[in-house]
């Protein structure tokens, strides 16, 4: 049975050992929390459109009231009018009705968000930058850049496991082993809600094994 | 250990009450509720996470899959209009994202592969060594042989057990196409499961 033509029998197995059920918990709070994220986001995005909204219409405002009252007040100075138009234009003051006050633009009436305005936007930023330098472009030493800027910028972003993570993937392959060491010592030990831990001890004894056959071929 | 899959392969089509609660979820996870991305993730996270296991064969980048296809979910919700079920846009989604890990996952793998070669001993897990697991590492062995398209054709069709037409809608390719590559893969498959035998 073992042989190739009787592939049910490996998809069976291959089925079953896929199948296998995970709790997910981690997972689930890593996912609600991306997008409790993006939902602010939209939300803070949705607010800035409604503030510009508002401060749009109050310049436009401001702007006619303006206009209309340099109208009225502007013309008449003119030093170039005819005397006859003076006085038609005094006239016209004369029984203009008062001027509508212009209120000063009003305060934005939102509170200043919880997080930093542009926070959430670069940290997106910074963390698909990293990303594309480490998926797409397969570039260690960019992607370690990358990795490092948006954990200097986002220590406790919300993708700073993976970030951490795949900056210590990057050293892996820079062949700078020692530190990769230390970066992955907090997965192997389980934190980050045991985020990669096995890969990470796999890594770990992946390392340690290429030391010491290092070490004895050099003896 | 035999274990069975959590939920029966998904319809891509489903019933009428079944995706009016489609599109009533789909609406509120769009609006921005978070209880209804948490809904979604507790109804469907074991079926997207066995689905990337079976397209990448790695359990940490299906992880990364599972989180990635929820909150892409809560972005895409918007464009859900209920011409299929919500679970077969999920799982489309959930293909897509598997597409972005899976050289990756592919050459994570290789390297385990090579550290395993050395034979350094260690704890091993005791599963590992029964018949099924040996198949199953085989079968996933094979499957990284096969190109992207018809890996995950096999997969949905052959693992997941849908129909090609189901399949079709999932990766957007015509039917006829599904079951061409449905062909190749299995007749590759073979030939890979057999010749590792021989050798």
């Amino acid at each position: 049975m073992s042989r190739g033509d009787d592939l049910d029998a490996f998809v069976r197995a291959f089925r079953e050992t896929t199948a296998t059920p995970a709790d997910g918990r981690a997972t689930r709070a890593r996912v609600l929390a991306a997008s409790g994220e993006q939902i602010h986001r939209r939300k803070i995005r949705g607010r800035g459109l409604l503030a510009a909204t508002i401060g749009l219409l109050a310049v436009t405002s401001a702007a006619v009231a303006w206009t209309g009252l340099g109208w009225r007040l502007w013309v008449p100075a003119q030093p170039s009018d005819p005397p006859r138009e003076r006085a038609a234009v005094t006239t016209v003051r004369a029984v203009a009705p008062p001027l509508p006050r212009v209120e000063p633009p009003p305060e934005s009436p939102l509170p200043h968000p919880p997080i930093h305005k542009e926070g959430s936007d670069s940290e997106a930023r910074a963390y698909e930058r990293a990303h594309r330098a480490h998926f797409f472009a397969h570039s260690p030493e960019r992607a370690l850049a990358a990795w490092d800027a948006y954990l200097r910028d986002h220590r406790q972003g919300v993708f700073a496991p993976e970030a951490r993570f795949n900056r210590a993937l990057c050293l892996i392959r820079l062949a700078r082993y020692d530190l990769a060491v230390e970066a992955l010592k907090p997965f192997a030990a389980g934190e980050w809600h045991g985020y990669r831990s096995a890969e990470a001890r796999a890594l770990l004894d992946w390392m340690s094994a290429k030391r010491t056959a290092s070490d004895s071929d050099a003896q | 250990m035999i274990r069975q899959d959590p939920q029966p392969p998904a319809s891509p089509k489903g019933t009428d009450a079944a995706r009016s609660d489609d599109v009533a979820l789909a609406a509120e996870i769009g609006s921005g509720s978070a209880d209804a991305v948490a809904r979604a993730f507790d109804r469907w996270h074991q079926r997207v996470r066995i689905l990337a296991r079976r397209l990448l064969a790695e359990d940490a980048a299906a992880e990364d899959v599972v989180q990635e296809t929820f909150v892409a979910l809560s972005r895409a919700a918007g464009q859900f209009r209920g011409d299929a079920a919500l679970e077969a846009f999920l799982l489309s989604i959930a293909i897509k994202r598997a597409r972005h890990h899976a050289r990756a996952a592919l050459r994570r793998r290789r390297t385990l592969e090579d550290y395993a070669r050395l034979d350094i001993g260690g704890i091993r897990d005791p599963e590992h060594h029964t018949y099924r697991a040996q198949l199953a590492a085989r079968m996933a062995a094979a499957l990284d042989r096969l190109p992207r398209a018809q890996r995950e054709v096999f997969v949905l069709c052959a693992a997941e057990g849908l129909s090609s037409a189901a399949v079709s809608v999932l990766v957007g390719v015509p039917e006829s196409t599904v079951r061409t590559r449905l062909l190749h893969a299995r007749r590759r498959l073979r030939d890979l499961l057999s010749e590792e035998h021989d050798e």
